[in-house]
């Protein structure tokens, strides 16, 4: 007489790796066969822990933190206080690329003649520098709105325009081998007050390849000086 | 992946291949080169240039530390060299630009762009020669053994450069630099004319 066939679930298998009907090797020893996230983790550093220490790990990432918070310009700050330009004697010669440049005095005025002439809701105010080109070949006065630059509020944009004090004449091309005496002319808003002392930036510009279109021109200007010094009504020079 | 000698003697041949083909390009002249050489004819004072658009002669060489024109009036505290200069435009009417001179010293110095006093120079109708003057502002020392670069055409804002140039020796010798130098007399710049007007 043969056994009658078994009904409802069948009796638990005596073989942990056949369950279900699906086959896994068997575990190895001290293998927890539901392992949690923790559990394995701690398996996976197991393997590199004696590389990376708690220290070395803390280490990493502090200075990937370091990296990344540079990268959204964490660092600007830091950077603003190495580039601080130093101070600069008035007279005394900086250069800053395409020109040496010496900053002597500084005016304000309503108008000078008629180069600069006399408008309704601006004055000018004025520096008197002598630059002299520092290569072998011109360079166009126009390059000095790169290089210099004057601290006051409601300047216009467009400014200094440049003029020659031997003529007056508008500055163009400066010469290798010659020192001019240039004035340097911002249009100032007279809504802005008149600074009390003129503080000149100069930045020193360097000459490279553009990456826009490939030109080379007067690119990256970093801080090479600041010249403070009093600024005068014309009249009284 | 299993690798053999074979593999690693074929890597190494078509990395050195690759190097030997990378200098080779470097070393062949490039397109934009050869696009960019210039073609200078040579001259001196007193000898007519022939350029593709024409020709040009330089004439005379003055030189002051005044210059005026009917604009307006130039000072320097180096010198101001002015070239009389004769052009004669072949096929079509030819404008030269004085900014576009050079001077060029002996030592390889180059004096010449945006001059606060200049006159313009054309346009020269062909075959008939127009007289006009060149101004550059430079310094005594740079006068001797001095060249003048003249572009065969204005140089334009857009477009690619002017490739062909007349360059001529002004002829200044030692002595005649420091003549030069030493020039005070005011020159009035007359402007473009019809040669003899």
């Amino acid at each position: 007489m043969t056994e009658p066939t078994p009904v409802g679930d069948p009796p638990p298998s005596q073989d942990p790796t056949h369950v279900g009907g699906a086959t896994r090797a068997p575990l190895a020893e001290g293998e927890n066969p539901e392992a949690t996230p923790l559990a394995q983790a701690r398996k996976a550093y197991a393997i590199i822990s004696d590389v990376l220490s708690p220290k070395r790990i803390a280490l990493l990432l502090a200075g990937a933190a370091l990296l990344l918070s540079g990268s959204f310009g964490g660092w600007d700050q830091v950077e603003a206080v190495e580039k601080e330009a130093p101070t600069v004697a008035v007279g005394a010669t900086t250069t800053v690329g395409p020109f040496d440049v010496a900053i002597q005095r500084a005016y304000v005025t309503d108008a000078m003649g008629s180069t600069l002439p006399k408008s309704a809701g601006k004055r000018y105010l004025i520096v008197v520098a002598d630059v002299r080109t520092t290569g072998n070949q011109p360079q166009d006065a126009y390059e000095l709105k790169r290089v210099v630059a004057l601290a006051a509020l409601g300047l216009a944009q467009n400014g200094p325009a440049a003029y020659r004090l031997s003529d007056g004449g508008r500055a163009g091309a400066l010469q290798p081998s010659l020192t001019y005496q240039v004035a340097l002319a911002w249009e100032q808003a007279t809504s802005a007050a008149v600074p009390a002392e003129a503080r000149v930036l100069l930045s020193s510009v360097t000459w490279r390849r553009s990456s826009n279109d490939g030109s080379y021109y007067w690119l990256d200007p970093e801080p090479a000086g600041s010249v403070t010094l009093p600024l005068r009504p014309l009249a009284e020079s | 992946m299993t690798f053999t000698r074979e593999g690693l003697v074929t890597v190494l041949l078509v990395i050195g291949a690759l190097t030997v083909g990378s200098v080779v390009v470097e070393r062949l002249p490039k397109a934009e080169d050869v696009m960019d050489q210039r073609f200078v004819t040579y001259g001196t004072l007193g000898q007519s240039v022939g350029l593709r658009t024409g020709t040009i002669t330089v004439t005379k060489v003055e030189a002051s530390r005044t210059v005026s024109s009917a604009l307006g009036r130039a000072v320097t505290n180096g010198i101001f060299v002015i070239l009389h200069v004769e052009v004669t435009a072949i096929g079509k009417p030819l404008s030269l630009d004085p900014d576009d001179a050079r001077l060029v010293a002996l030592d390889g110095r180059q004096f010449g762009g945006d001059t606060p006093v200049s006159t313009a120079c054309g346009p020269a109708q062909p075959g008939v020669p127009l007289e006009c003057e060149f101004t550059l502002e430079a310094v005594p020392d740079a006068l001797a053994g001095a060249h003048v670069r003249l572009p065969a055409a204005a140089t334009l804002i857009v477009g690619p450069p002017e490739t062909e140039f007349a360059d001529i020796d002004l002829g200044i010798t030692g002595a005649g630099s420091a003549d030069l130098g030493a020039q005070t007399a005011p020159i009035k710049l007359r402007g473009p004319r019809p040669k003899g007007a």
